[in-house]
């Protein structure tokens, strides 16, 4: 379980983040949604450690984080999974070194053990066929499903995924998804999703969370989400005409 | 200004702490080595051996006085060289070949969240990514030098000895009349500093990069020019410390 606890954070006097507390469930996958310059990623960022808040509290499973030493740090990080929205692939090595990488750098395993692991995590999200590619050999939806598999394969306790279907189809966006919501719920992980998808927030948001000018004004699941009646949340979700006429027809 | 000069400053501290194994840096030190120094042979070998030429042939074109023997021509080829040309000229194309490579790299790696990656991931990407270069510039950089020193040299042979400015015997007895031993050291000094400069400003610049591929542009070009105007700022510095 992850929380966050009252977090403010500015840029420049411009405040970004205005008191937002929440608490991201175990074995759920938990979103965090809103329109563009919202916060979300900003939240994100201080929920992984990459920008520091200016007041308030994150704790893994009651651990402080942001207060904690840099080997504290450390520690955490390393239970911490990420799926960044551009995949981040390190360009200069192969589909199956990048998932390898964390293993050459944080384990202990043997070569077999760490090989093993690598195709393991390939097979699941599907892109065994791929290891020997590079990043630049392959789609936007293939980097998006190699960032997964890097993510998964120190078997996380925590995974973050940074707008998981930006530029993808929406059937490689289901996929995606689909994926994330199986990991999450296979290894029992605390999953938090940063996204503006549609489709994803009706697929699979288990637990959501709305953000608006950098405060959160809504927090709920997928079934009543679109009952709500906080109006910046009805013109976000009913701002797309299929949701709006789903909601008609209901 | 000042808040730059700090950051740069914790940046390089940030290197030493969180380290990863020494394996690790060894295997990354010895890729930089060849990104670094094998990779900038064939550039080095081109400018030294046309600097030499040409310095050779200037001072030839300069020294008409019958007075002074041709062999002066050498002297003053070799102490140009060893004091100045190879060292900080050699530099000065590296700044630009290597400096501009790792700022871009490191800004390209900063926008596509690459570096983001390895912080999350719990590694300390300071020290992961920027050690190994300066390793690999200061341990390449000076060998850079003595290679170019030689062939700078050796160009000053071939072009005096080609125009007729004075005979092999000659150029021989110039470049070991009253030779100063210190001016190699010196040399390597000098090298050592200027390897460290470039690839720690360079590395600062791509390291803290924002925004997208023009930025990238940008740092690359801030990293060449910052490493250049250090360079001859350390120039002056050491030759009024240790001449």
């Amino acid at each position: 379980m992850i929380e966050c606890k009252n977090i403010h954070k500015s840029f420049n006097g411009k405040q970004i983040l205005k008191n937002v507390s929440g608490v991201f469930d175990q074995g759920k996958t938990n979103l965090i949604i809103g329109a563009s310059g919202t916060g979300k990623s900003v939240l994100l960022k201080c929920l992984v450690g990459l920008v520091q808040p200016d007041e308030g509290e994150i704790l893994y499973d009651g651990r402080p984080f942001n207060h904690a030493t840099n080997q504290e740090k450390q520690s955490i990080r390393r239970e911490i999974g990420m799926l960044f929205q551009g995949g981040a692939l390190f360009d200069s090595k192969t589909v199956e070194e990048n998932v390898m990488f964390p293993l050459e750098m944080l384990s202990t395993m043997s070569k077999s053990e760490k090989s093993d692991r690598v195709h393991f995590c390939l097979q699941r999200v599907g892109l065994d066929h791929a290891a020997k590619r590079l990043p630049s050999e392959i789609s936007g939806g293939m980097a998006k499903r190699v960032g997964i598999a890097r993510a998964i394969v120190m078997n996380p306790k925590y995974l973050y995924c940074d707008e998981p279907n930006s530029g993808l189809d929406p059937q490689t966006s289901i996929r995606i998804d689909n994926l994330i919501q199986e990991i999450t719920h296979e290894y029992e992980m605390t999953t938090v999703v940063v996204t503006h998808d549609m489709n994803s927030m009706l697929e699979i948001g288990e637990h959501i969370i709305f953000m608006f000018q950098g405060e959160k004004i809504w927090e709920g699941t997928k079934e009543v989400i679109l009952d709500n009646k906080v109006s910046a949340l009805q013109d976000f979700i009913f701002a797309n005409k299929l949701i709006r006429d789903m909601k008609e027809h209901s | 200004m000042i808040e730059k000069f700090g950051q740069y400053f914790i940046l390089m501290g940030n290197l030493f702490v969180r380290r990863e194994r020494f394996k690790v840096y060894f295997r990354l030190t010895v890729d930089e080595c060849i990104h670094i120094g094998v990779d900038s042979l064939l550039i080095v070998a081109i400018v030294s051996s046309f600097i030499g030429a040409v310095t050779c042939i200037q001072t030839a074109a300069n020294l008409v006085s019958p007075l002074i023997p041709s062999y002066i021509i050498a002297s003053v080829t070799r102490e140009m060289t060893l004091l100045e040309l190879a060292p900080t000229f050699t530099c000065v194309v590296l700044a630009g070949k290597v400096g501009s490579n790792i700022a871009s790299q490191l800004g390209t790696m900063r926008i596509s969240e690459q570096i983001d990656a390895l912080e999350v991931m719990g590694i300390n990407s300071a020290s992961y990514l920027i050690l190994p270069k300066i390793l690999g510039s200061i341990i390449t950089i000076p060998m850079l030098v003595t290679i170019s020193a030689f062939l700078s040299l050796l160009g000053g042979f071939v072009a005096g000895i080609a125009t007729g400015a004075l005979t092999a015997k000659e150029y021989i007895q110039g470049i070991q009349s009253d030779f100063i031993a210190f001016n190699v050291p010196f040399a390597l000094i000098k090298a050592f500093v200027f390897a460290f400069l470039i690839s720690s400003i360079s590395a600062y610049q791509g390291y803290y990069t924002k925004g997208g591929a023009f930025q990238v542009g940008q740092s690359s070009t801030t990293a060449v020019v910052n490493s250049c105007i250090a360079l001859l700022v350390f120039d002056y510095l050491l030759a009024q410390l240790l001449l």
